[in-house]
């Protein structure tokens, strides 16, 4: 009997030995960390410049509206501004060309991009503050690239930048060749830009993710080269005029066609 | 071959084997059985499929901090530690000679340590001897003295010798330390990189289903020390309130509710999933950590449980309920008095603890019901914490006959949502329990004999008379531009000017009565004596003084007359059954004389006193006293339940009447907040023990807001120690909190991030007007943000006194508020307390009005319209700027007695920091020395002050305060 209890006690001793112990395995010391993973964080990387059959995609903004009633920007206020100009200035909202065409359209390609990302630029986009009016007066950046703010008047500016999806500021440019760097991390289809010491100035950013964005020239054209073949949808901004897209479909080193048409 | 046993035997002995035998193998199935029962519990199924989780969930971490690794550091590391391995392997014989040395240094240095405290032992021996022969004279002496001596050389002796061969071990520590340095550095910077991988592969390994895992856990053996095991929080001083008897609350929920506390398990399926507020709750760095509050505390249900059905769970819905009876078998505990609370009444539990605290904001639900109880005046009739000092709620009504007239009140009196359906104030009449053919008759005659008291107890005041016929236009103009509208609203609910940003009864637009129609209540005397000064008509009005001047008030009366509801113009008074009033009166009567003296009674009176009296019995017995002060009742009592600790009432002293409901509190008070009467149905009772609770006509949003809100009021004691602290901050805070919701400020402006509603009626005028959003919102009243660190106390309190002009160019007003003394400390106090700014005095405008001369010139410079060109924006001593007045900013010269200086240095160093989205820029990106781009342009770009912005700053700052001093 005593025998018995007696090996019954030795076969359980080591089992209750782990189970007291807290049964804790020995930990394997930590080596090295093991190896990482590059950061994935924006997906395909492109360089535009290395696209082997990039196509493109060019075109036209048309207005179709009656022409705009010119606004004259009433600069009294200020002497200074007023002495930098030897004409009337009109407000740059809607900006009919000569041949009947829309300058200062901002173009972009608004889908077909997605899970590719691309370098950020490393030149800076610049906005000057020029005879009281900003030049330009509409600018693309892509997001986190540099914007390059500065003042060429010898006046007092402020640059009040309202974005509703990004970090704003608002700073003061006492004196000319003052400059300001700032970078917008979102994209965001405009960035109102003004100045509250003269409320006719104004200013547009838009911000996007690629490198596809340009603005129409004195002929209402516009072109977006190096883009990888695929569908697009192609989206033209203008102040005042609201937004307009457009599907298109680049083929291996061809350049797709764009017409957009703005009324009133 | 089982043969028979010889002998006799009384019994089969083979039968009886065989029973034996039956009976012990389902002993054996029944403690098997048994011990199966008792391990297979349901929070250890929990335990295991968590461990797979929290496998998951912590592998996944391990991946995400091994990615983060700094690769090319660790590699550095690596080769620091090896190249520092290989040096020290190349020179081991020097370091072997070194740590030798340094043993033998050491054994010298401890010999000459003992020798000088030797040497120290004996001279002190030696100086009492002297010391001893001196003071008993004789020849002693010398000799003694030569022996101290010799002993204080023997000191100087040791302790040079033992400095220089503390010296020489330091010496050879230091070059140990030297060969030893790039190997500890990166065998340190090594181990700390890899410290979070080592806790997260320890975490692992301890979660790995093995063989230890499995005899730990194994049945019987688990009593030792099993890995799944029940978990609990002790909470002493919250005991569980078991009726008379308090138990220590031992919460177990974290047995089965794994990840409770661990953030990665955000949004995991429950029982797994992590607190959704970990930032307020049960983690160790938030106020309510788990181990001093638990859970049962605030989420109710049954402490101690550990499995789903007796933890007593409330379903938030029907279809939770459902699926909680097939997955769970879920049935409701009867008798247990504190069901878990259901999700959306979880708010309801921090009452008890938050009693005191004005503000509740991350409380949104029960915050929302306290406002409707305030609102809605509940504490009229009945009393309830946090209101013993709440004004009425209702208008007085002591001098309402030159107000409006007995017939308007009358139909009011009778449906009051029928002239304006978003008011607070109940229905009396048509309700569930008076609208049969008898009540219909009845309720004419009671309605017309309250009303009949009311106006013959009113006393008249003098009015004044607009001088002319006021303008319309220009009175809609002033409503729209003084400022009535952060409190009032003047379009019919519905419509579409009708605001649906804000609640109806708390929002801050809904403060005041909504005007639409007004112009069919009152008369033109009154309204216009009204808006002139409020206090005259009414003094305990928080409708304060806009300082409208007389043509003002004549456009502003003329516009608010021109309100109409034809409908409730020309009415006339009932047709009343006299009879029935009899009749009645005489119940009321009979309530304290017997038959005979009341029916005599009723025969001694006319008409006109029964209508009378009749009005008084029944305005007592409504508790129109509870919401509107009305000559004769003063002092008198609330006709309702006290509701303090109605959270606690025992289901069972609930009368649901005939109802079919369950069985629950919130269900009763969810009904009674619903249809009042309904209580009565299937009832026979006499007219005067008819349930009286009028009828608010409430969503099922406010009713569920109001539930939580009373079903908060327990009457549970909560030690000090779990509530907040009071200091006296605190109190500053929470007594400033109650002006600004008394005075309702936040009508106008934010004051700690909510408020400003009138905001949105500004901004979308300015729109109109072809401003943009923001440029339309600097005509808002000012975001009093950081207010009490921005203005000096004595300023502030003169202001609120009576305010003055600080921003021309607007057209709302501050407007007077007949705050007394005591209010307008509390206020000051409050916003100094806000922003922990000092208070009352602060060195820098109660000591040192003067600023150094050299820099308010200096300031002076920086500000002239060749440098920062302040004056562009800002009025300067009452001279405007040429800009558009969106663009100005307040008077500089106010600044001395209005501003703290330090302040004015944070603003300007960085305005949108302390006022996001201000138009004042930022001159100062960059407030590194020497880095300020301002030179001074009119003497050859000298340097100011060191181009250093920060003195810059200062500068102006001082220059701006010396400005109104001059």
């Amino acid at each position: 009997m005593t025998r018995k209890l007696l090996a019954v006690t030795v076969a359980l001793l080591p089992m209750i030995t782990v189970i007291a112990c807290g049964g804790g395995g020995e930990t394997p010391p930590a080596d090295a960390p093991a190896a990482s993973t590059p950061a994935a964080s924006g997906g395909e990387m492109i360089d535009p410049a290395t696209i082997a059959d990039a196509g493109g995609v060019a075109g036209s903004v048309q207005f179709a509206g009656s022409d705009p009633e010119l606004q004259v920007i009433q600069m009294a206020a200020d002497p200074y501004c007023l002495s930098s100009h030897s004409g009337e200035v009109v407000a740059q909202r809607v900006m009919v060309n000569a041949n009947g065409t829309l300058a200062q359209i901002f173009v972009y390609v608004k889908e077909g991009l997605e899970g590719k990302s691309f370098a950020v630029p490393a030149e800076a986009a610049r906005l000057d503050q020029q005879g009281c009016m900003y030049m330009p007066h509409v600018i693309g950046l892509q997001t986190g690239q540099t914007l390059i703010v500065s003042n060429s008047d010898d006046t007092l500016h402020n640059v009040n930048a309202q974005p509703s999806n990004n970090t704003g500021f608002n700073i003061g440019q006492p004196v000319a060749g003052m400059e300001y760097e700032h970078a917008f991390e979102n994209p965001e289809i405009m960035i109102p830009v003004k100045c509250d010491v003269h409320p006719w100035m104004s200013a547009y950013i838009g911000v996007v993710a690629n490198p596809y964005f340009t603005i129409t020239d004195a002929e209402g054209n516009f072109s977006i080269d190096r883009l990888p073949p695929g569908d697009y949808v192609l989206e033209a901004w203008s102040e005042g005029l609201g937004t307009q897209t457009i599907n298109v479909t680049v083929a291996p080193n061809e350049t797709a066609e764009a017409n957009f048409s703005f009324g009133t | 071959m089982a043969k028979k046993r010889k002998g006799v035997y009384y019994y089969d002995i083979d039968k009886l084997n065989f029973i034996f035998a039956m009976l012990a193998i389902a002993t054996l199935i029944g403690v098997a059985w048994m011990i199966w029962d008792d391990y297979a519990r349901e929070w250890k199924s929990y335990q295991r499929q968590f461990r797979v989780i929290e496998t998951e969930v912590t592998q996944q971490q391990l991946a995400d901090v091994e990615a983060q690794v700094d690769q090319q550091e660790l590699t550095r590391l690596q080769q620091q530690r090896d190249s520092a391995e290989e040096s020290l392997a190349a020179q081991q014989e020097a370091f072997s000679a070194l740590q030798d040395e340094l043993v033998s240094a050491q054994k010298v240095l401890d010999q000459a340590d003992q020798e000088s405290r030797f040497a120290g032992s004996t001279f002190d021996a030696r100086r009492w001897e002297y010391e001893e022969a001196a003071h008993a004279g004789g020849g002693e002496a010398p000799r003694q003295l030569a022996r101290m001596e010799e002993a204080a050389a023997a000191v100087a002796e040791t302790r040079a010798h033992l400095e220089e061969v503390t010296t020489e071990r330091d010496r050879i520590q230091g070059e140990i330390d030297e060969l030893l340095a790039n190997l500890d550095d990166a065998l340190a910077g090594l181990a700390s990189m890899a410290r979070e991988i080592e806790r997260l592969q320890d975490r692992l390994d301890d979660l790995r289903f093995g063989f230890v895992y499995a005899v730990r856990n194994a049945p019987m053996l688990d009593a030792l020390n099993p890995s799944l095991r029940i978990k609990q929080a002790v909470i002493d001083d919250l005991p569980v309130d078991l009726n008379f008897a308090g138990a220590p609350r031992v919460d177990r929920c974290e047995t089965c509710h794994l990840g409770i506390a661990n953030p990665a398990l955000e949004g995991q399926q429950q029982p797994f999933a992590a607190h959704p507020r970990l930032d307020l709750f049960v983690a160790d760095t938030s106020p309510h950590p788990m181990g001093e509050f638990g859970c049962s505390s605030c989420h109710l249900g049954k402490d101690r449980a550990t499995s789903f059905v007796s933890a007593v769970h409330t379903p938030d819905s029907e279809s939770e309920e459902h699926r909680w009876v097939d997955e769970h078998g879920w049935a409701p505990t009867h008798l247990w008095e504190w069901p878990m609370r259901p999700s959306y009444e979880t708010e309801a539990s921090c009452l008890k603890c938050h009693m005191d605290d004005t503000w509740l904001p991350d409380a949104p639900v029960l915050e929302y019901g306290l406002e409707l109880v305030e609102t809605l005046g509940c504490y009229g009739c009945h009393a309830l914490k946090r209101f013993e000092e709440a004004r009425n709620t209702g208008p007085s009504l002591e001098h309402v006959g030159v107000k409006t007239t007995q017939e308007w009140a009358y139909g009011w009196v009778s449906d009051p949502k029928g002239f304006r359906p978003d008011t607070p104030m109940p229905s009396f009449f048509g309700n569930e329990n008076n609208s049969d053919e008898y009540w219909q008759s009845r309720n004419v005659v009671e309605a017309d004999s309250m009303v009949a008291y009311v106006f013959e107890s009113s006393t008249d005041i003098e009015l004044e008379t607009p001088s002319r016929g006021g303008d319309v236009a220009s009175g809609l103009q002033l409503f729209e531009s003084v400022g009535c509208q952060g409190c009032h609203i003047a379009d019919e609910p519905g419509s579409e000017g009708f605001p649906t940003d804000e609640p109806r009864f708390t929002g801050y637009r809904f403060r005041g009565p909504n005007l639409f129609g007004i112009g069919s209540k009152v008369n033109e005397d009154w309204l216009y004596t009204w808006v002139k000064g409020p206090e005259h008509y009414w003094a305990e009005t928080v409708m304060p003084n806009l300082r409208l001047t007389d043509t003002e008030a004549t456009d502003l009366t003329a516009y608010l007359m021109s309100l109409r509801q034809p409908g409730w113009e020309n009415q006339s008074l009932p047709e009343v059954d006299e009879a029935l009033r009899d009749d009645v009166l005489l119940e009321y009567l009979r309530n304290q004389l017997s038959s005979v003296d009341a029916e005599a009674r009723l025969a001694a009176m006319d008409n006109h006193e029964k209508r009378l009296l009749l009005g008084q019995q029944l305005i007592a017995r409504y508790g129109c006293n509870g919401c509107h002060t009305i000559p004769g009742f003063e002092g008198s009592g609330r006709i309702g339940t006290e509701l303090s600790a109605w959270g606690s009432k025992a289901v069972a002293q609930l009368d649901f009447g005939l109802l079919d409901l369950p069985h629950e509190r919130r269900a009763f008070l969810e009904q009674k907040l619903e249809a009042p009467r309904s209580f009565d149905d299937g009832k026979v009772k006499a007219p005067q023990e008819l349930t009286r609770m009028p009828d608010f006509v409430l969503t099922d949003e406010e009713v569920g807001a109001i539930s939580t809100a009373i079903l908060g009021y327990t009457d549970e004691e909560i030690p000090d120690s779990k509530k907040p602290e009071k200091t006296p901050r605190r109190e500053a805070i929470e007594a400033g909190r109650q002006l600004i919701d008394k005075y309702s400020c936040r009508s106008c402006h934010i004051l700690e991030e909510r408020g400003g509603a009138i905001r949105t009626v500004i901004a979308e005028q300015g729109m109109a007007e072809g401003r943009t959003r923001p440029a339309a919102l600097a005509f808002a009243p000012p975001n009093l943000r950081t207010q009490g660190a921005r203005t000096q106390p004595d300023w502030l309190y003169t202001f609120l006194h009576g305010p003055e002009l600080i921003r021309p160019w607007l057209s709302v007003r501050m407007p007077t508020y007949g705050f007394t003394d005591e209010e307008l400390n509390t206020l000051t106090m409050y916003f100094a307390a806000v922003d922990d700014a000092p208070y009352p005095f602060d060195e820098k405008f109660t000591l040192a009005h003067s600023y150094p001369r050299d820099m308010v010139r200096a300031g002076d410079r920086l500000a002239s319209d060749d440098i920062l060109k302040c004056f562009r924006c800002h009025v300067r001593e009452g001279v405007t700027p040429a800009t558009d007045p969106s663009q100005w900013g307040p008077d500089l010269a106010l600044a001395a007695d209005r501003l703290r200086f330090e302040w004015l240095q944070d603003w300007i160093a960085d305005p949108q920091a302390i006022m996001p989205g201000t138009s004042m820029p930022q001159y100062f990106t960059d407030l590194s020395p020497g880095s300020s781009p301002y030179v001074d342009r009119v003497r050859g770009n000298a340097p100011i002050l060191d181009q250093d912005p920060v003195t810059q700053i200062e500068a102006l700052a001082s220059y701006i305060m010396s400005l109104g001093q001059r």
